[in-house]
């Protein structure tokens, strides 16, 4: 029982990162038909600038915080700006390609500026100590931030789905002819999905770093949103944020029960057969075969 | 558009005219596009051989192992538009399981062999998927098979007897031949290699099977009704390339006497993605282009940043920075240059032809006029508002 438990939100607690993932990999993708494969870089890059900041300088997580999610945002943006935007009319798979390019990019910046560092984000205000969850013993950080996490996800998941605004940003990834005729600022949304799309994984990537060590293989992490997504159903915001948990709380029960050395090998394994036999995923769109 | 070039060319070369009073050259053979570039491929091998120390003579040995690679990925993802995140699993199968055939006792030639059919089997797998998915759920399928070739090389590494965390070693071929010795000798047998290589390629990518993968790359829905068996050649395109990426895979092995599962990262099938696009999709001169570019960068960049900053941060600093302008020429070419070097050299020619650029959107009265092997690709292209 105990270990079900331990597994349950153990899984529920990563899930929560996937799903922040996987919603900035899916918005962009919604928006841009690109697939971002820089995702784990746009982490990353705020958890690395958050570790250096606060081991130069004394708390002040906020500062920090902010300043490598603008970092990230301005990344982000100028590469939809001067990128993306010239892609268009080639292949889907040049824009994939390109954020291939942008992944290598980042990472070789990130060893020359940071080197290969192994931080600890500091999160004083966060409570600390223990809770007891049905004989299981679970730190009050890992909770809040869970619960943070979740929250947050559902909040923009919300925000997409019910607000004008977010409206306008689905309606100009679907249909980008017809949303300019509907008075839509088409490139604004764009570029401002990719900017959100950034900030979440920063803020993924930091609240990660909280509770693990922050080193170069978080990159990885970003790569297990990619089953979530498929799960969800590649364009569905509520079904990335649904796979995202499901995933989650999978690798809790395989890192639990089988050893995490089966994490990866088991989570791309399920990727394989769930789209071999639903390729579709839980919410996805049937025509969204077009990459 | 090049298989008919050829075929005008040695029409024309087989009937020279023939005017009476007039002294008829009578050789009027001209070198196909081929024969100049392995030409010139075993004139700069010929350059190595008789020049370069042992560390050169390594790095363009990796270079022509590279373009095997990058051949092979070019096929795939260039001329059969199945985009695959995964050559680092199928490098990983072909030097693993030449460590087994090389443990089980096999002599060399018949391991990586066995090897190259081991890779193309586990290409024929991961290309099931394939039927079903395309583009990107494509790609995720290939990123799944490396994480879980991934798994099972490292099960096999640390289970083998004498291998642990340190990898696999095997008896480097041609050590006999000294250290610039069994480089020179290296460099001879990956050049036979690679112009075999290169031969059957260009042969098969213009032929009917690269016609059909061309017909599924642009238009896939429509493929069937010309009679092309999707299924088939898609299948065929993935383990023949695996084939040739696997052989790859054994033959690094050999020449770098060592095998170990960290080497084989994601950045590594990156890395043949960059060759391919860089040098130019769908052109098999492109790939061995784009294969020496993106080899030879982490050798020459630190030499040339040594120049601006200091040997020692040089060594540093130089694998990153190395990573970061293949990253940007990705990036760049991508952007501006879609086709790659090869279309430059495509560019120049038509220019000197006296036509105009291909490259730029004209009117339709004039596009109408161009030939359709000019459209970088016809299928499904990335939509976006545009001007609108």
């Amino acid at each position: 029982m105990t270990q079900i438990i331990v597994s349950l939100i153990g899984g529920v607690s990563l899930g929560g990162t996937y799903a922040l993932i996987a919603l900035g990999i899916v918005l962009a993708y919604r928006a841009t038909s690109t697939f971002n494969f820089a995702d784990g870089e746009f982490m990353l890059l705020p958890a690395y600038f958050v570790g250096a900041w606060q081991a130069k300088h004394d708390a002040s997580l906020g500062v920090a915080l902010l300043g490598g999610l603008a970092i990230v945002a301005v990344i982000g943006v100028a590469f939809y700006l001067l990128v993306l935007q010239r892609t268009t009319g080639l292949h889907h798979f040049m824009g994939i390609v390109a954020t291939l390019g942008l992944a290598a990019v980042l990472d070789g910046v990130m060893l020359l500026i940071f080197g290969s560092p192994e931080y600890t984000i500091r999160a004083s205000f966060l409570p600390q100590g223990v809770v007891t969850i049905g004989g299981a013993r679970f730190s009050a950080t890992t909770l809040t931030l869970t619960a943070f996490t979740l929250v947050l996800a559902a909040c923009v998941a919300a925000w997409l789905r019910f607000t004008n605004t977010g409206r306008r940003l689905r309606a100009a990834g679907q249909d980008p002819v017809l949303a300019s005729q509907g008075g839509i600022n088409v490139r604004s949304y764009y570029t401002w999905s990719w900017a959100l799309a950034a900030v979440l994984a920063g803020i993924a990537g930091v609240v990660y770093g909280m509770t693990n060590v922050v080193d170069s293989s978080l990159v990885n992490v970003a790569l297990v949103a990619f089953p979530a997504i498929i799960i969800g159903g590649l364009d569905s915001i509520e079904g990335a944020v649904i796979g995202a948990l499901m995933i989650g709380i999978f690798q809790g029960f395989v890192a639990t029960y089988l050893g995490s050395q089966l994490l990866d090998v088991l989570t791309y394994a399920l990727l394989l057969v769930v789209m071999l036999t639903f390729p579709r995923g839980l919410f996805g769109t049937k025509q969204v075969m077009r990459v | 558009m090049e298989a008919q070039a050829t075929m005008n060319r040695s029409v024309a070369a087989g009937a020279p005219p023939a005017v009476s009073g007039v002294p008829v050259r009578r050789i009027s053979w001209r070198p196909s596009r081929m024969q100049l570039g392995l030409s010139a491929l075993a004139l700069i091998t010929l350059y190595f051989v008789t020049q370069a120390s042992s560390a050169n003579l390594f790095t363009f040995n990796s270079c022509l192992l590279a373009a095997m690679g990058a051949i092979a990925l070019n096929a795939l993802m260039g001329t059969a538009g199945q985009v695959s995140i995964g050559n680092s699993a199928f490098l990983m199968v072909g030097a693993f399981a030449t460590v087994f055939f090389y443990r089980l006792g096999l002599p060399f030639p018949a391991n990586v062999i066995c090897a190259g059919l081991a890779a193309g089997v586990a290409g024929a797998i991961v290309g099931l998927p394939a039927l079903r998915l395309r583009g990107l759920q494509l790609a995720l399928a290939t990123l799944a098979a490396f994480y879980i070739v991934q798994y099972l090389a490292n099960e096999y590494q640390s289970r083998a007897s004498n291998a642990g965390s340190g990898g696999f070693s095997i008896t480097p071929l041609f050590q006999s031949k000294g250290l610039v010795g069994a480089q020179k000798y290296w460099a001879v047998t990956l050049l036979v290699v690679t112009a075999g290589l290169i031969v059957i390629a260009s042969r098969t990518v213009r032929h009917r099977s690269g016609r059909a993968w061309r017909m599924i790359r642009d238009h896939e829905t429509a493929a069937p009704a010309l009679g092309i068996a999707v299924t088939r050649s898609k299948m065929t395109v993935f383990a023949l390339s695996s084939v040739v990426i696997g052989i790859e895979g054994g033959l690094t092995a050999y020449l770098t006497g060592s095998v170990i599962v960290d080497n084989f990262t994601l950045l590594l099938a990156v890395s043949y993605i960059a060759m391919v696009v860089i040098g130019g999709l769908d052109s098999i001169a492109g790939a061995v282009i784009g294969a020496a570019i993106i080899t030879a960068l982490p050798t020459v960049v630190p030499k040339v940043v040594a120049h601006v900053i200091g040997a020692q941060s040089a060594a540093q600093k130089g694998a990153s920075i190395s990573q970061i302008i293949y990253g940007l020429l990705l990036v760049v070419f991508v952007t501006s240059s879609p086709k790659g070097i090869t279309g430059w050299f495509r560019r120049l020619q038509e220019r000197a032809a006296g036509r105009r650029w291909a490259f730029k959107w004209r009117p339709v009265e004039q596009a109408a006029q161009r030939s359709l092997s000019n459209t970088p690709f016809a299928g499904p292209i990335r939509k976006e508002a545009g001007s609108a």
